[in-house]
């Protein structure tokens, strides 16, 4: 058998992978799965972004491009890969699907930059509060909650 | 200036041999993704928007914006030749993505403990290196270069998905945190497939040596992180290193039972590694990387003594096709390789 990536040399290495007990199976040569190794594997990737994501039913999206970089759907789905930042609004929809998909989350809840300023701290940790108010009611200590809830009083008043 | 001379000088800090678990943990490796805010990423930029991103980062770079990290050195792919962007693959500071395109450049600090390639997939992949398990460390230093830039530039990032990639699979931390062992006990007693198994499970990836797909060479794999989105980076650190610490812990036993149990088919295969690497005229990486493995095992039960511990981490490195062309200064075809090679490793394991 040909390697799938580059159809030349010999298949010598299998990848086998199965996403929501889809089993999809690539096989390449030493060359280019040593090529798609050391950073995330590329081609294997773009089979399982194809595989997973209906992207046919949406026919709204056709012919339109990101403002930011010009990318169209048809691209992106060719490629798994956005073009720029402004691509995560231009396919909002289609966006969370796939990272859904590939990350079983979507809420980042990491590093905040220092470059996002006060504001996006701030929210964060109104998000966190919440919570924990939440999870104080629902547990019924009702002391913490009245604390949280002046917490978040004060945050909003800033 | 003696090949040996030379070697000693091309190592970088995480190849030292000198961190924590250095017998199982040979390096731990903290990546983070990164975008600048107002252009599109790289494979989606025009070639005089790479140009800007380039000496936006340079001139910034110039001015003292890495200041805080010593000396550093920027070296622009397109400005060395073709052995020299490979050693530097080699030796993990850039991917093969980047040595083989035409565009873009790496970042150095002295040690080479610190990476920042421009112009990859992403603007920025600030990499950390250290030697041995030191993922903790390595998040450290990378979320310090990390807010270097952060100050330079500013980043693209939202609050709900956080620092935005060009892969899906990068999204949220932008992070990659691996840490390479190698495993020559648990392969030797045959319990390799079934600890591995069991890790692979709960969101970690085990790969080999050069990554996903790659058969595992010498008996070294790569741990690291599947999920980048959703987690704080700390816990994907500290979830890392209950899994990679359990899994030094279980290599260790495998040593210590090997040892103990005089076990004579090992101790013949460390000494028949060790004649063929002293004696061998042509061979191939995949080869080299087996004795070597062995080799390591060997000094680390004291079946065999008087050889540099280090020898695992330079081998995996100067053996590598492109160090060897840049060692031997020429491009060599695959047999004059597995010539050099077999060369440059007699030199290595003379006593």
């Amino acid at each position: 058998m040909l390697c799938q990536n580059c159809g030349e040399r010999e298949a010598r290495i299998s990848i086998t992978q199965i996403v929501n007990n889809k089993k999809t199976e690539i096989h390449l040569c030493h060359q280019c799965a040593h090529q798609s190794g050391q950073a995330d594997s590329v081609f294997a990737l773009q089979k399982m972004l194809a595989g997973m994501v209906d992207w046919g039913s949406d026919a709204a999206g056709k012919g339109k491009s990101c403002p930011g970089c010009g990318l169209t759907e048809m691209e992106l789905r060719q490629r798994g890969r956005f073009g720029c930042g402004q691509c995560y609004q231009t396919w909002a929809p289609l966006v969370n699907t796939i990272i859904g998909r590939v990350q079983g989350r979507t809420a980042h809840t990491g590093k905040i930059p220092l470059s996002a300023g006060e504001r996006a701290r701030a929210q964060r940790e109104m998000g966190e509060l919440k919570e924990k108010l939440q999870a104080a009611v629902r547990e019924e200590r009702f002391e913490d909650a009245a604390k949280l809830r002046d917490r978040i009083r004060g945050l909003q008043k800033d | 200036m003696s090949l040996d001379n030379f070697l000693k000088q091309s190592l970088s800090r995480w190849m030292a041999g000198n961190g924590p678990n250095n017998s199982v943990a040979i390096s731990s490796r903290v990546r983070l993704a990164r975008n600048l805010p107002e252009y599109p990423f790289p494979g989606q930029a025009s070639p005089s928007q790479l140009e800007e991103v380039e000496q936006k980062i340079r001139r910034w770079w110039n001015t003292g914006g890495l200041e805080p990290l010593g000396a550093t050195d920027y070296i622009s792919i397109k400005d060395i030749p073709e052995n020299e962007r490979l050693a530097l693959a080699d030796k993990h500071l850039i991917s093969p993505k980047l040595a083989g395109q035409g565009y873009g450049g790496v970042l150095l600090n002295k040690d080479e403990s610190v990476s920042v390639m421009v112009n990859e997939e992403d603007h920025l992949r600030i990499q950390s290196l250290l030697p041995g398990s030191q993922l903790k460390e390595a998040w450290d230093l990378a979320s310090q270069v990390d807010d270097l830039f952060d100050a330079g530039f500013g980043y693209a990032w939202s609050p709900h998905t956080g620092y935005l990639t060009c892969c899906p699979t990068n999204v949220g931390t932008g992070m990659r945190a691996s840490i390479m062992l190698h495993l020559p006990g648990l392969a030797f007693s045959g319990q390799l497939a079934m600890v591995l198994g069991t890790i692979s499970k709960v969101g970690i990836m085990v790969r080999g040596m050069f990554g996903e797909g790659s058969e595992a060479q010498g008996n070294i794999y790569q741990i690291s992180n599947q999920i980048t989105l959703g987690q704080r980076e700390e816990d994907i650190i500290e979830a890392l290193n209950r899994v990679t610490g359990q899994v030094i812990d279980q290599e260790s036993d495998a040593r210590k039972r090997l040892a103990e149990t005089d076990n004579l088919a090992l101790r013949d295969k460390v000494w028949r590694a060790y004649g063929i690497l002293a004696n061998a005229r042509v061979i191939a990486s995949s080869e080299a990387m087996e004795y070597i493995s062995l080799l390591r095992l060997g000094l680390d039960l004291n079946i065999i003594q008087g050889l540099n511990p280090r020898i695992l981490q330079e081998l995996l490195v100067f053996a590598q096709p492109g160090y060897l062309q840049k060692i031997f200064n020429q491009v060599l075809p695959p047999r004059e390789r597995d010539v050099k090679r077999a060369e440059l490793i007699r030199e290595l394991v003379k006593k």
